[in-house]
């Protein structure tokens, strides 16, 4: 995970290096914050859904080279519940059709549901679709998005245990067979 | 200033393990593809049976019912060595007409382990499944109301082959059914058996929870203190089926979830009822209706 964090902000440097009149987006998911406190149940159980099921202290860092496409990389680090830790992290592209504010976006996250008592890692990989609108408000600005899984790949450090590969258009498919998520960004272009 | 904002920032994820004592599950711990758990090389075989029951508002027939599926499981497997029954399966989990007065009228005193189950009064719950498992040489666990002086206790007890009671768990995590039932929680104490359950069953080492008792954040640190193989879990739980287990990736040991189905009064169970290994893959199992579902629980 240490590595995959330090390789995306090197890229994004590099990237924003190259071309000085791109512009970078820096910006947090503040509904992700009060997850990890201990809240209300009904709260703690439905938020998160809001929350583009990030958890804890987060961060997004966005690269605009052109007004069509922009690269983006996402991390949220915080605890679940008592038990369990969350580490995530998002990568992808947005494709402003219209040459807009309307956009389009493909990412992959990775995340380690970590169990703090028995120490195992379940890893997870899923690819997503998001659809979503940017307002721009002068150098700062508002990402609210909606993000549909479609397929996973999981791995744990679970001893005897190998991958695991499937559909992932909910978590839950008994309850909700396609469960989108709501994400919502603020933050400043550079 | 800018230290004050990371300050902030930091905050959540340097205080976000609370103190409050209910684990609310997230959709983490349900996410995921299954794993592949690879138990071929495991030493210990415990061979089990999660029923799932449709429950009569009337005690004779649920026994009755508890009787014959447990000669159906016997006849289909007989290998078997665990067969595991739902919350409080001698009736309706609540009965909103009258909850106190019904889980009363359901409830007999248990004795504790390791005595042996009484032969009388032979129309008793815990006499006749105690016969069942003494005719068949297996274990039986099953929820049932406890009676203790004037207390009411949601309580599962696990049978032996030769008629004792080998333990019992009374639930600790009470929720506001439970409590118009009448039901008084178990006190939280690590040297008391009764809150927490562990028990040895052909050299495997389970814990007992009832329902809610997984999200009491109390009882999962003891029981991952401890470390167990096998979760022996009864619930009267109305949630859909899973794709993954929560629990047993909660304490990455095997779970038997055994459960109930049908509609009691406003709740309708929909019969979800599984065996699932430690990495949360359930191996047999899902919603339906009355059924038991099968497993082999292979430890290492």
């Amino acid at each position: 995970m240490k590595r995959a964090v330090i390789t995306v902000i090197v890229l994004f440097t590099l990237a924003a290096a190259g071309y000085p009149d791109a512009t970078l987006r820096v910006g947090t998911n503040p509904l992700a914050y009060p997850l990890s406190f201990q809240l209300a149940d009904n709260l703690q159980r439905y938020v998160p859904i809001a929350a583009g099921l990030e958890y804890g202290f987060n961060v997004s860092v966005g690269y605009q080279r052109n007004p069509r496409l922009a690269w983006e990389a996402r991390l949220a680090l915080g605890s679940v519940h008592q038990l369990a830790f969350l580490s995530q992290i998002h990568g992808g592209l947005c494709w402003f059709p219209f040459d807009r504010n309307v956009y389009g976006g493909m990412f992959c996250k990775v995340w380690d549901f970590y169990n703090k008592q028995t120490e195992v890692h379940f890893f997870s990989a899923a690819p997503y679709l998001s659809a979503g609108y940017r307002f721009d408000i002068g150098r700062f600005y508002i990402d609210t998005r909606l993000n549909q899984t479609f397929a996973v790949l999981s791995w744990s450090s679970l001893e005897h245990t190998r991958p695991g590969i499937g559909w992932f258009l909910s978590p839950w498919p008994g309850f909700i067979p396609i469960l989108p998520t709501i994400t919502c960004t603020v933050g400043r272009s550079f | 200033m800018k230290r004050i904002v990371v300050i902030l920032l930091l905050l959540p994820l340097l205080v976000s393990c609370g103190s409050k004592d209910t684990i609310i599950q997230s959709l983490y711990d349900i996410s995921g593809a299954p794993l592949v758990y690879d138990d071929s090389g495991a030493t210990k075989i415990l061979q089990v049976a999660a029923v799932c029951m449709r429950c009569s508002k009337v005690k004779a027939d649920n026994l009755t019912n508890m009787e014959t599926m447990i000669d159906l499981i016997v006849t289909d497997h007989p290998e078997i060595d665990l067969i595991v029954f739902g919350e409080t399966i001698l009736g309706w989990y609540y009965d909103p007409a009258d909850p106190q007065g019904y889980q009363l009228s359901l409830a007999e005193p248990i004795p504790d382990p390791p005595d042996a189950v009484p032969v009388t009064p032979v129309d008793s719950a815990l006499v006749r499944v105690a016969t069942k498992a003494f005719d068949h040489n297996i274990y039986i666990v099953f929820g049932m109301g406890e009676l203790v002086g004037g207390k009411l206790y949601n309580t599962q007890v696990l049978l032996a082959p030769d008629r004792t009671v080998q333990a019992k768990h009374r639930k600790i995590h009470l929720i506001d059914t439970d409590e118009a039932g009448g039901f008084t929680p178990a006190v939280r104490s690590a040297a008391d058996p009764l809150s927490l359950t562990i028990t040895d069953i052909n050299g495997i080492r389970a814990a007992m929870l009832i329902c809610a008792d997984v999200s009491d954040c109390w009882l999962a640190t003891e029981i991952n203190e401890q470390g167990v193989d096998l979760i022996i879990h009864s619930l009267a739980s109305f949630e859909p089926a899973f794709t993954i287990d929560a629990v047993s990736r909660q304490f990455n040991a095997w779970e038997i979830f055994a459960n109930r189905c049908g509609q009691e009064a406003e709740t309708d169970y929909a019969g979800n009822c599984y065996v699932a290994d430690p990495a949360g893959t359930i191996r047999a199992g899902g919603e339906g209706d009355e059924r038991y579902e099968y497993a082999a629980v292979r430890v290492y």
